[in-house]
């Protein structure tokens, strides 16, 4: 069962579910806030008279007592049937604003601690990074984008990988470790289609070519690696980069061998169709089996859609295939 | 739309933070801090290596004094500022 509430802020909170037609969630992982698109009527016969839906509304839903969607109205089409479409925005829509900041030392915990504070957001559980970030100066960035920032050097420096994200209401930051789903999505369960695109077209390479200017032999040092095989087999993909004069020739073999292992393959998409379970959002490690393709394994749900119409719930999941 | 493309573009230049030529004054000496546009504090965070620090100095600039007004250049990706000399 949905539960579809919004809250005027002046005392009143009305319960809509039963006029709800449709209703989307949308999640994505990196730097967006989730969002929410409502269908619902207007104009019943037996409306309340002081029933008002305004932006900066409050809206909450629930689905089976599970709290999916906690944000604030930010859009409202109608016309003159009584079809009235209202999108919505979890707290993380307020960090698309420009400000400014100087950190040194702090973690990103702390990073996002501060920029909640200053404006205001409410904050759940954050996970501590561990990782002191030595010095940061963002000019008048947008707060997401710093935030995004200091996730992205904690993850250089320390390979682990946090999602920050709006849980109904309070911000939270959790290791990717911990956001295992316990269900499988594949054949025979909840899976009913997927999309499936393997690729060379774009970003593979099975040839790298780095070159640096000497400046003591006056000449370009050339750098390459291959894998002949995969030539046979595609043709020539070559990459070519020009690397830091500083860099020595141990750096920039490791850097070869890296870009080689990187590119040299197949990057591979994956989406799948199924069956909701309104737990699964952005961020989330879901377990995959299709076996006509032969994949079971983990993936990382870059972005998540649940669509609920009347009893209908399924949603559309991009997966990152590393 | 033109003005949409225009405004997505300028923001996309902005947030790559390209060089700039700034003004700043100086709140503090050793270690220097300067504070630009009233929003932006920086400081020379006491490293000896120049290219770990966020103040770099100059040679022309090495008496300043509280209150001196200096021109900053900020480094490509704003992350790194060079005070270039006094103003008077």
């Amino acid at each position: 069962m949905l539960e579809v509430m919004i809250d005027n802020k002046d005392g009143n909170v009305w319960d809509i579910s039963d006029l709800v037609s449709s209703f989307q969630w949308k999640t994505g992982r990196i730097g967006k806030a989730s969002s929410a698109e409502l269908q619902f009527v207007k104009g019943g016969i037996y409306e309340n008279k002081s029933f008002r839906y305004s932006n900066g509304d409050i809206l909450r839903v629930k689905k089976d007592g599970f709290g999916v969607f906690y944000g604030y109205i930010f859009s409202i089409d109608t016309g003159k049937d009584e079809q009235v479409k209202i999108t919505a925005y979890d707290q993380l829509r307020y960090l698309m604003s420009n400000d400014t900041y100087v950190f040194k030392n702090v973690t990103a915990t702390q990073v996002i601690q501060r920029i909640a504070g200053d404006f205001g957001l409410k904050v759940g559980a954050l996970a501590d990074t561990g990782h002191k970030i030595p010095s940061m100066i963002e000019d008048s960035k947008k707060l997401m984008d710093i935030v995004c920032k200091a996730l992205d050097l904690t993850l250089i420096a320390t390979t682990r990988n946090y999602v920050f994200y709006d849980d109904f209401g309070a911000l939270r930051l959790r290791n990717i470790n911990e956001m295992a789903v316990e269900f499988v999505v594949g054949d025979g369960s909840l899976l009913y289609d997927y999309e499936f695109k393997r690729s060379i077209d774009s970003d593979t390479h099975n040839r790298v070519k780095l070159v640096r200017d000497n400046k003591e032999s006056g000449k370009r040092d050339v750098y390459i690696a291959q894998d002949s095989a995969n030539i046979a087999r595609w043709g020539r993909l070559q990459l070519y980069e020009t690397v830091d004069e500083k860099a020595n020739a141990a750096q920039i073999n490791e850097m070869l061998n890296n870009l080689l292992k990187l590119k040299n393959r197949e990057q591979k998409s994956l989406r799948l169709s199924a069956i909701g379970d309104i737990r699964v959002r952005a961020g989330c490690y879901v377990p995959v089996i299709i076996q006509e393709i032969s994949i079971n394994q983990y993936f990382l749900i870059d972005e998540c859609t649940h669509t609920i119409e009347g009893a209908d719930h399924t949603m559309a999941l991009e997966l990152k295939v590393i | 739309m033109l003005e949409v493309l225009k405004q997505i573009a300028t923001n996309t230049q902005e947030a790559g933070s390209p060089v700039a030529v700034m003004f700043g004054t100086v709140t503090k000496v050793s270690p220097i801090e300067v504070l630009v546009d009233q929003r932006l504090s920086l400081s020379n965070d006491g490293v000896s290596d120049p290219s770990l620090q966020t103040l770099i100095l100059t040679e022309k600039v090495r008496s300043l004094a509280v209150n001196d007004s200096v021109v900053l250049l900020r480094v490509q990706g704003g992350q790194q500022f060079v005070v270039i000399d006094k103003v008077v």
